[in-house]
């Protein structure tokens, strides 16, 4: 059931981000690591390639790589949580190399570069936020949990 | 569980099975994309719609806006008319005003990947949006629609990598075929080497391609660097509208089906010089 509810959230953010702030915070992405962060591998994967299919709806004629992108990040980071002791940065950690494998990936299978400031603007605020996205979604979802 | 344990076990494997499936759906054919994702569009993407309205209905200047659209429409469409009757040569408006009908649409959803190149719009197969409608904005020309659904349309811009408009100088009448660069400017291709193009002259749609109407404003020329050994004159073209800034788009709807010409929209290698 959390994990539907958490499919709901993703779905919510989505809008709220494509409608509000097309240039701005990545709230799918930091949604997506925290639950990575506390899903096992498979529903962290499932829950990335939900998230992006959202995003590839917007623009369908690149459907595929946001799923993978994000499915992608979704599988790893729920594998390599386990391997050291986590602290709070290690968030920003993961959050900068999803932005950057987003953006990577992206900017091979695309044939445009990015505009370089709208690049910084999304990163700089994703970063920002990217403390504040566990306590959140933890405070929403994993309240009870033992993790 | 260790990290190789982990690697092998079924959940790892299905997750992998399920980026193997996202690099397929990466891999379809672009037009069976573009059939697919309309379904799902349609059902996932209308709380857009529900927060646009919702948003325009808050904002108590949406009868305003929709007057001042009105309006706007109404002068564009006599401004055709009144250069028509000025007599210019090969008028540059040349949109006969009783043959298309412009709807007013909002913008409501932008990808960060993509945000200059596609949007989404209000308006879809319902109002008579089609496959190929031109989109426009009273600055100018801002791309064609793509992709359709009951009630929403995908927008690709004249930044997209694959748009394509058949244009003409407004001053000199010389024809040629735009296409985006990568710095928010427009190349024209196939201008003549002799071809009189100067900066500062306005850059209109021809209404060749079957597509665009004729004598829609596209961009103002800003350089023709030289170049002695090409076959054709390089003109880079700076289009007058802002894309960043358009909240609201007027669609074109024709009274008569569109062409599938040869001009507009096609991959550069697929192009050729009429005889």
């Amino acid at each position: 059931m959390r994990q539907f509810f958490a499919c709901v959230f993703i779905y919510l953010l989505f809008v709220f981000q494509s409608t509000l702030f097309p240039v701005g915070p990545q709230f799918v992405l930091l949604a997506l690591i925290v639950f990575a962060l506390y899903e096992t591998p498979l529903i962290a994967t499932l829950l990335g390639i939900w998230a992006g299919f959202c995003l590839d709806l917007t623009t369908p004629t690149t459907l595929g790589v946001q799923m993978l992108t994000l499915g992608g990040i979704g599988y790893g980071i729920a594998v390599v949580r386990n391997l050291f002791y986590r602290n709070r940065w290690h968030n920003l950690l993961f959050t900068f190399t999803g932005l950057l494998l987003q953006r990577v990936l992206y900017y091979f299978v695309d044939k445009n570069p990015f505009n370089i400031n709208t690049l910084l603007i999304t990163t700089i605020l994703t970063l920002t936020l990217a403390p504040f996205a566990e306590p959140a979604v933890v405070a929403l979802f994993y309240r009870h949990s033992k993790k | 569980m260790s990290p190789p344990d982990r690697i092998n076990s079924w959940q790892d494997r299905i997750s992998w099975g399920l980026l193997l499936i996202s690099l397929v759906v990466y891999l379809l054919p672009h037009n069976t994309k573009i059939r697919i994702a309309p379904h799902f569009a349609t059902i996932l993407l209308s709380p857009l719609r529900g927060i646009a309205a919702l948003r325009t209905t808050i904002a108590t200047i949406n009868n305003d806006n929709a007057r001042l659209a009105r309006l706007a429409a109404e002068l564009a469409l006599e401004n055709a008319r009144l250069k028509h009757f000025l007599n210019l040569p090969e008028s540059t408006i040349a949109i006969p005003a009783n043959s298309l009908r412009l709807i007013r649409a909002r913008v409501i959803a932008r990808d960060i990947t993509t945000l200059k190149r596609f949007f989404t719009i209000t308006r879809g197969a319902d109002d008579g949006v089609q496959i190929g409608s031109p989109v426009i904005v009273p600055e100018g020309v801002v791309g064609r629609v793509i992709m359709v659904t009951p009630h929403q349309a995908l927008v690709q811009t004249i930044f997209e990598p694959d748009f394509r408009v058949a244009v003409m100088n407004a001053r000199t009448r010389e024809i040629a075929l735009a296409h985006p660069d990568q710095k928010e400017k427009l190349i024209l291709d196939y201008v003549n080497k002799n071809a009189d193009f100067r900066i500062g002259d306005t850059i209109v749609t021809s209404g060749l391609g079957g597509i665009f109407p004729k004598g829609l404003r596209l961009g103002v020329v800003v350089d023709t660097p030289e170049q002695p050994n090409a076959l054709f004159k390089l003109v880079y073209v700076k289009p007058f509208i802002n894309i960043m800034l358009i909240e609201q788009v007027f669609v074109i709807i024709p009274t008569f089906p569109l062409q599938d010409n040869w001009l507009d929209n096609l991959q550069p290698s697929e192009t050729k010089i009429p005889e």
